[in-house]
């Protein structure tokens, strides 16, 4: 009923558009409801349903509905950095990457970027290899480009009550020449 | 009436009911806004995130991209036969997008650029998918979204050159279904949040909070106290989940609703203050906002509105000359 009384007459466009929509909901919940938990045991279990490489993923990419919104679950990420080490003929430069002067949005894309390293191993040579290509890019007489990638090992409270404090750990090390 | 005609009348009872199109026009708005601000941000470091020779080469994203899905490389490849290079390209979108935007905020041709607002966004998150986070998660998902509902029947250009601006503000059952729908996803995507971090440990003893709170990259401030009142990690991420887990429940009532949403807003700004994530913030409150707060407001407003007109109809009435 609306604000007159009447009953809205619903027409078939609105029919089609609710269910499309549901079908969208319901595409949009197998994905929604993909879990990974670490109770009970050391490892993370994936409680997920078999979704991906499907004929349907690029319509669920186009339209957004391959989102899972777990963020920050079931663990929350440490810091990850990146670290570059030029062999020049006549020098060997080391440096951070980073995004010096740019503004926070810049940063905290540069972030999300450099701490998929950390989050996908299967991608850590690919990356870094781009990322070495980037620093060619800076150093044009490089012979060799070292990229090196670390994580912020983050004791728990437990930990830090004992003493533990947070460092640096190095998880991958990659050297690349120029083709 | 059989149990499968049963369940479709309770989808269409629920779904089909007669909404203002206008906190519809409000969420156009502001989130265009927020994606144009946040566009303009990036501006100066374009080619460094979206460029073939940024930190991530366009050969690398074409490996990790699904087959059918936009490629930056592909449309410079296109745009080649014009003289257009790779960089070039990267500009152009950029270009592109902003007036899109610009279209969109003001609802000039709102459909149309509503389909360039998400197509240019997905190429723009596909061709830098290694930098994208929570923000263009949903981002996307309402753009998307944008072009099925009628966000510009409201407070746009769409609206007054058509000189349909007053039926433009009536209630419609497409309006009603849009923001039903938004309500719904926006709800599930709460749910299965607090349900994915209550499935992690870190989360009940309280280190979830304590780690990031601790990290270099987010720390403004010295939280590393906590770990000597464990109590206090711990109760955040207690209601952090709680909150999160009871909203798909709690937010239809009007009597528990206005809790949720500040508690929801107040985690939100605790977010953008502890971790610095001010956009993302923003747009989570632009959302909850939008879809559960502006439609109660404006049904308000327009009952106000209504009583104050009848006296003034009930004084004009005797006045007969």
């Amino acid at each position: 009923m609306n604000s007159s009384g009447k009953t809205p007459s619903i027409r078939a466009s609105h029919r089609i558009l609710l269910w499309f929509l549901m079908v969208q909901l319901l595409i949009s919940a197998a994905y929604a409801f993909q879990f990974t938990t670490d109770l009970g045991g050391k490892g993370a279990t994936k409680l997920f349903l078999p979704l991906e490489q499907t004929p349907l993923q690029a319509w669920t990419e186009y339209t957004g509905v391959d989102k899972n919104y777990g963020f920050y679950a079931p663990k929350v990420g440490t810091d990850v950095r990146i670290r570059y080490v030029v062999h020049t003929p006549d020098e060997m430069i080391q440096e951070p990457f980073s995004m010096e002067g740019a503004n926070l949005e810049a940063r905290i894309r540069a972030s999300a970027m450099v701490s998929a390293f950390a989050r996908a191993e299967e991608f850590q040579d690919f990356g870094s290899m781009s990322m070495a290509a980037f620093a060619f890019g800076r150093h044009p007489k490089a012979k060799e480009v070292e990229v090196i990638v670390e994580v912020m090992d983050t004791p728990s409270i437990r930990e830090w009550r004992k003493g533990e404090r947070m460092d640096w750990l190095e998880i991958y090390r990659g050297a690349f020449a120029p083709r | 009436m059989n149990p499968l005609r049963k369940s479709i009348s309770a989808i269409e009872g629920f779904f089909l009911q007669m909404g203002s199109p206008v906190p519809l026009a409000a969420l156009r708005i502001a989130i265009g806004l927020h994606a144009l601000i946040q566009t303009l941000l990036l501006g100066p470091w374009l080619l460094d995130f979206y460029g073939n020779y940024g930190h991530v080469q366009w050969v690398l994203v074409d490996l990790l991209t699904t087959e059918g899905v936009p490629r930056m490389s592909a449309l410079a490849a296109f745009l080649s036969q014009w003289g257009i290079n790779e960089d070039g390209t990267v500009y152009l979108c950029y270009a592109a997008y902003i007036v899109s935007l610009v279209s969109l905020i003001i609802g000039w041709n709102t459909r149309v650029a509503a389909i360039f607002v998400w197509l240019l966004h997905f190429l723009f998150v596909k061709t830098s998918l290694l930098t994208a986070y929570g923000l263009e998660t949903f981002t996307h998902v309402m753009m998307f979204l944008f072009i099925l509902f009628p966000v510009g029947q409201a407070w746009s250009l769409d609206s007054l050159l058509g000189g349909r601006t007053k039926p433009a503000l009536k209630k419609n059952l497409h309006a009603g279904l849009s923001i039903r729908y938004l309500q719904v996803l926006l709800a599930m995507a709460y749910g299965t949040s607090g349900i994915a971090k209550g499935l992690g440990q870190q989360w009940w003893n309280g280190d979830a909070i304590f780690i990031t709170l601790i990290q270099p990259e987010f720390q403004r401030y010295d939280f590393s106290w906590m770990a000597q009142l464990p109590l206090i990690p711990m109760m955040i991420c207690w209601g952090t989940v709680l909150l999160e887990t009871s909203y798909p429940f709690l937010i239809w009532s009007l009597r528990t609703r206005w809790h949720v949403l500040a508690g929801i807003c107040s985690m939100h700004v605790g977010i953008a203050i502890a971790m610095q994530l001010w956009s993302f913030s923003a747009l989570m409150c632009i959302l909850n906002l939008g879809i559960f707060a502006a439609p109660v407001w404006y049904e308000a407003w327009e009952r106000r509105q209504a009583r104050e007109q009848i006296p003034t109809t009930a004084q004009a009435a005797p006045s007969p000359t």
